[in-house]
């Protein structure tokens, strides 16, 4: 599934995205547009309160915009229903989140299988994947360990395999390296660099600078617009 | 990995909440299935008790020339009549429903000589007719021995005769035993004499005017009894006592509402519980459904984690309700109602009892698994 003939994986237009809070109206996302090709390994960075969040669950399917579209690999999103809209995410998307978010009384190769539960895949073909990733996370040898039992830096290499179990084109990580040390925050950005390395697309929210050393782009948002872009 | 693991895997992770859930369960069928147990067992009882006081069915010569009258029903009473005879008994007792039946009372009405005038005078065997009117009250001594004569109230004061004095009957002296306190029924006028003694005053012998029955309608309907008399005694025919079917119906009625309506108590506070303690782990779990939601999980799956939950915990409930249920109601039978019934393990009724454990916990926890799955995933997101 990761490797796409389409150069243009994610197209964004007129991206607007209105809160409402406590009666007053907070554009979170104002008019926005954004191309994201294939194979690219893209930060989305900004102060708090910037919009990066917001922009991140809307492309990961889980946040219809107020006004504007979202292409991904061609198909207009959200004009999926909301269970066709979550089957796009179990094939197309990965997502590793900041505090891990591993179910707690799931062992690390439970955890990893888990996007694998809803497939039709055999429970013998889910473990031979889940130990795979496992292993070259470099976890092979925790695998039956439960998250409590895991450092921070193991949660989120056990939080990565379980992005990309199901071979997802795009991997979405909010703030990944925001609960790590400087050691395992660099060990973390060399994962995703390998993993992007393998075709697999990473939009990535941080507000770490150091992390642009690995990232080949990067976006920086204020207040709901694209401020500026670089490519590295 | 299924859906199921993860439901399975969660009910270990809160032993706590599943055991209070489970309990819960428990506690509703449990207490249904005591109630439904002991009611059952009750009914049969108290139908039983019932049927054993006061007659339900009156056979009678199969006549139209009957000269007396006893509790509205004409019978025969005098030379010449056609009456049933002494093996009628028998016949009675030996019908293929006869371990239904709980008292045979026979009588013989006529009228003889007392104290120098006629009065009408009832032969009853006194054992059976005491037991079939156990509210009988009387001042003396209870009637017991052939020479022994129980008046009714009216009778007693016409004839001017108190507990323990003498009594000429035909020429014979008898015991006036006792005198029974006024029933506001026409035996306060009657005599009653051993059955026997009348028969051979009266120079009816192998005579009977009526017998009465008191028969247990729970395992056979009272219809089928009167068929299988009548069958036994074609010169006979035996009615049922429409007022003492009616009564008895009413009584084993009115008990099963009673029973019914406190079911459906327990069956709702059981289903609050479970919604209750649902809607809380739905509450708990916001963050899990969110991940669940964000890495491609449907809403059926996730209403099918909680309902999978529900399923696992109701097929425990039931087993384990209609185990506690059924044993919590031998020990009422027993110790509160004080009777010796044995109560079995009826497959059936526990199979209905999983059931309604399924039905219960699924039906609870349905409206909290669809809400759990409406979950705005981004909302939920935001409590992560």
């Amino acid at each position: 599934m990761k490797k796409r003939d389409i150069k243009n994986l994610i197209e964004i237009s007129n991206l607007t995205k209105i809160y409402q809070s406590g009666g007053e109206q907070v554009k979170a996302l104002n008019n926005l547009n954004l191309t994201m090709e294939n194979g690219e390994f893209a930060a989305l960075m900004g102060p708090s309160g910037s919009g990066k969040s917001t922009l991140l669950t809307i492309l990961g399917a889980l946040n219809p915009p107020t006004s504007g579209k979202v292409f991904i690999d061609g198909i207009d999103i959200y004009n999926l229903s909301t269970e066709r809209r979550a089957d796009f995410r179990s094939t197309y998307m990965g997502f590793v989140f900041q505090q891990f978010h591993l179910i707690p009384y799931l062992s690390a190769v439970e955890n990893v299988m888990l996007p694998l539960a809803i497939s039709s895949k055999s429970s013998r073909e889910q473990t031979e994947k889940a130990q795979n990733l496992l292993e070259k996370v470099g976890l092979g040898n925790k695998l039956k360990r439960l998250p409590n039992e895991l450092s921070g830096g193991e949660q989120e290499r056990v939080a990565i395999a379980r992005a990309l179990v199901n071979d997802p084109p795009i991997v979405f990580a909010d703030e990944p390296t925001g609960a790590l040390d400087a050691k395992t925050s660099l060990e973390i950005m060399e994962l995703f660099q390998k993993v992007n390395e393998e075709s697999y697309t990473i939009i990535m929210v941080t507000h770490n600078k150091e992390n642009l050393n690995f990232v080949k782009r990067a976006v920086f948002i204020r207040d709901g617009e694209i401020e500026a872009e670089e490519r590295y | 990995m299924r859906v199921d693991t993860i439901a399975l895997k969660n009910l270990k992770r809160r032993p706590i909440k599943a055991l209070f859930m489970l309990l819960g369960i428990i506690l509703a069928v449990g207490t249904i299935v005591t109630l439904y147990t002991s009611t059952a067992t009750l009914n049969v009882e108290l139908a039983d008790r019932f049927d054993e006081i006061g007659a339900n069915i009156m056979v009678i010569p199969d006549s139209k020339d009957m000269n007396l009258s006893y509790g509205g029903v004409r019978v025969s009473g005098a030379q010449g009549k056609q009456f049933l005879a002494n093996d009628d008994i028998i016949s009675i007792n030996t019908i293929p429903n006869s371990n239904n039946i709980a008292t045979v009372a026979p009588k013989l009405l006529t009228s003889l000589t007392i104290q120098g005038e006629k009065a009408v005078v009832m032969g009853v065997d006194f054992p059976q007719e005491l037991a079939l009117k156990p509210w009988w009250t009387m001042e003396g001594e209870r009637p017991k021995g052939v020479q022994d004569v129980l008046l009714g109230s009216d009778a007693a004061i016409i004839l001017g005769i108190k507990p323990g004095d003498v009594i000429e009957i035909e020429g014979e002296i008898f015991n006036a035993a006792a005198v029974l306190h006024p029933q506001g029924s026409e035996e306060d006028g009657l005599i009653f004499m051993q059955l026997l003694a009348v028969q051979r005053l009266a120079d009816l012998e192998d005579s009977l005017s009526l017998i009465e029955v008191a028969a247990y309608c729970t395992t056979c309907p009272i219809e089928e009894i009167v068929m299988d008399i009548n069958n036994a005694l074609p010169h006979a025919k035996a009615t049922a006592l429409g007022e003492a079917v009616k009564a008895r119906a009413e009584v084993v009625d009115r008990f099963n509402k009673f029973s019914a309506a406190v079911a459906f108590v327990v069956f709702s506070i059981g289903s609050l519980l479970i919604l209750v303690t649902v809607i809380s782990s739905v509450k708990e779990r916001t963050k899990e459904i969110g991940i669940f939601r964000a890495i491609g999980f449907r809403q059926r799956s996730i209403i099918e984690i909680f309902l999978t939950e529900a399923l696992i915990l109701g097929m425990f409930g039931g087993i384990l309700g209609y185990i506690a249920g059924n044993l919590a109601a031998r020990a009422l039978i027993s110790s509160a109602a004080g009777l010796d019934v044995a109560i079995g393990w009826d497959f059936f009724i526990g199979g209905i009892t999983i059931v309604m454990a399924l039905v219960l916990s699924l039906l609870s926890s349905a409206y909290p698994a669809v809400k759990a799955a409406r979950l705005d995933p981004a909302e939920a997101l935001r409590h992560i």
